[in-house]
């Protein structure tokens, strides 16, 4: 993925450097979720 | 319900109203109508998109949806997290770039103008029958609540949100989702706390998702790899489903549906679009799991407690003033005398479980809910049977019927003013679209193309009005349409894949032009409805087909055009 250096201060993400990582925070929590959530099922069946 | 109710749920409706008209300060340009000069924060954004989706059908539908069908309705947001970065990468800044009122403005900027007419005409046609249903869900509850006729109902419910959203546009639509998600969350935490209190003393929160797991209903990820069976693709929610075909009807929702793109046009810069947005990804699986695990909940709840062999009063009602009375009464009592017996095999169960869990057989109370749930059906086919023209499925009412019968005095009016609010804030944002789609994409583009910005902001609240009364015309016809959360969703089904397929052309193939993905969409869009007709794939899975239809076939058009020219 692109990093994100020809963003203007305006564009510039909060936290992290680029954009992208705050995708792949995006991707993982959802992980996470379906992770749990299927542990969920299992446990409660 | 009682004074107090009344007093409560007047009071916030009217607390919206004025704070929605409070908000619309003059606005003179189609820009501050619209767009309200792209100055919104991202919180802003964030509550004005999960306010613009979540609608009443959400608080109203999915808990009955959870009871009887278990919560595998979650996975079918799963593919939303995931557009929600596909809009961030190419969407938003494309629609930023080009400052545009919508998004099929940019339709005519990348192809031509009749790509631009066709998109906005699907969009027309989806969102205005959908904001019908959007009216309708409501005002069953008042119906259902008063007796009031349904259809003086959907007048009464529709009317009161225009008067905010013709004054104040996209501003006031925002600022009045801000405080209508506040008081929904705040409504149903109080609903949940209500619920697990409500239990008896002996049973905890853990033993209620016990018994609902034990019923099949905490099903909330269903894992399938049987896919060269046929009832697999007929399948509407599994993990596949969730995340492929949610995917796409997410994208197609928040990527090409004005409601959704209106809103986050309005952001003061790319960067707040973007973290609303990525905002959103992160709390909607969560929070959609939190109000399916009420509707679990309600289960567990009835296994202590005799619910109704049917949840809808009104229809209870007719069917006992009809010849069909003797043999639903005979239902009802054999289904008083299955609850005791089950009710039994509950405690019984409860009671196993507190002393050794694993050695507790669950088997005689499955079998006992099982017959249950087939007495309830064979009631439905008698209803249908009695009353053709009445709604026989009762899933929207189960979550009212709790409410109404179980909640004490005050949460009731709350818990009614939440179901308006959130049914406001979704057809705020969808009437505002309508209006912007008309006067930007049809009016000012073909119809009357040098009026002054006064004049397109006077034609803006017209067709604003006009678009309210449509939409309540449509909702005195959705009352025969099942569990409406589904219905809205097939809905969107139906013209979502295209308009998506016609998108991704325009960001991801960048050779093909407007005349080729013109024609594409027209077959894919007869493709879709033919399949939904034949019945041959779950709905989930139209959005994919359109989609990759009208890629597919735009490519291919695109190189024979290329070749006669």
């Amino acid at each position: 993925m692109a990093t994100d250096t020809h963003l203007t201060p305006d564009e510039k993400p909060p936290l992290f450097k680029a954009w992208w990582m705050w995708y792949v925070l995006v991707i993982a929590w959802l992980v996470v979720l379906i992770g749990l959530f299927r542990w969920f099922t299992v446990s409660f069946s | 319900m009682q004074v107090l109710d009344w007093i409560v749920l007047i009071a916030t409706l009217v607390l919206i109203i004025g704070y929605g008209i409070w908000k619309s300060r003059r606005r003179d340009s189609l820009s501050g109508y619209f767009l309200d000069h792209q100055s919104m924060p991202w919180y802003l954004i964030l509550l004005s998109v999960m306010g613009t989706q979540a609608s009443a059908i959400t608080f109203l539908s999915a808990p009955g949806q959870a009871y009887t069908d278990g919560m595998r309705f979650v996975q079918y947001y799963f593919g939303l997290p995931l557009a929600m970065v596909v809009l961030c990468i190419s969407f938003v800044p494309a629609f930023r770039r080009l400052q545009v009122f919508t998004a099929y403005e940019f339709l005519e900027k990348r192809f031509d103008l009749k790509t631009r007419a066709l998109t906005t005409f699907l969009f027309l046609l989806q969102r205005g029958l959908s904001t019908g249903i959007s009216i309708y869900a409501p005002a069953i509850i008042l119906s259902s609540l008063l007796g009031w006729n349904i259809y003086w109902t959907n007048i009464f419910m529709g009317g009161l949100l225009i008067i905010y959203t013709v004054s104040g546009g996209a501003r006031s639509v925002a600022h009045t989702q801000k405080l209508q998600l506040l008081i929904i969350f705040a409504g149903m935490l109080l609903a949940a706390y209500l619920l697990v209190r409500r239990l008896p003393d002996a049973v905890g929160f853990g033993d209620a998702l016990r018994l609902a797991g034990k019923l099949g209903k905490l099903n909330a990820v269903v894992v399938r790899t049987d896919w060269q069976r046929p009832d697999f693709w007929q399948d509407k929610y599994n993990l596949l489903s969730g995340l492929i075909g949610g995917f796409f009807l997410a994208l197609s929702y928040f990527g090409t549906d004005q409601s959704q793109v209106g809103r986050y046009l309005t952001a003061r810069s790319v960067k707040e679009s973007r973290l609303g947005l990525l905002m959103n990804g992160i709390v909607k699986v969560p929070m959609q799991f939190g109000i399916l695990l009420i509707g679990a909940l309600v289960l567990a709840f009835y296994q202590f407690y005799q619910p109704p062999l049917f949840f809808n009063p009104t229809v209870v009602r007719e069917i006992q003033s009809s010849a069909y009375q003797q043999q639903f009464t005979i239902l009802q009592q054999q289904y008083h005398t299955l609850f005791v017996q089950k009710e039994k095999a509950a405690w019984g169960l409860i009671h196993q479980w507190h002393q050794s869990r694993d050695a507790a057989d669950a088997q005689p109370f499955i079998q006992l809910h099982q017959q249950a749930e087939e007495m309830r059906q064979q009631a439905m086919h008698l209803i249908h049977e009695a009353l053709p023209h009445a709604d026989h499925n009762d899933t929207n009412y189960i979550f009212l019927y709790f409410i109404l019968d179980e909640l004490p005095s005050g949460v009731i009016g709350l818990l009614i003013a939440v179901i308006f609010l959130a049914a406001w804030g979704s057809i705020a944002a969808a009437l505002n679209a309508l209006a912007s789609a008309t006067v930007v994409d049809v009016y000012r583009r073909a119809l009357f193309t040098k009026g002054t910005e006064q004049h397109y902001v006077r034609m803006s609240k017209w067709f604003t009005l006009f678009w309210g009364i449509f939409c309540i015309l449509v909702a005195q016809f959705a009352n025969r349409l099942g569990s409406l959360i589904e219905a809205v969703n097939v809905l969107g089904s139906l013209f979502y894949g295209t308009i998506l397929g016609i998108f991704l052309c325009a960001f991801y193939v960048k050779p093909v032009r407007g005349t080729a993905v013109f024609w594409s969409a027209i077959v894919a869009e007869l493709v879709v409805l033919g399949l939904y007709q034949a019945n041959k794939v779950s709905f989930l899975w139209l959005n994919v087909i359109g989609c990759l239809l009208v890629i597919g076939c735009a490519i291919l058009a695109n190189a024979l055009f290329s070749k006669k020219q």
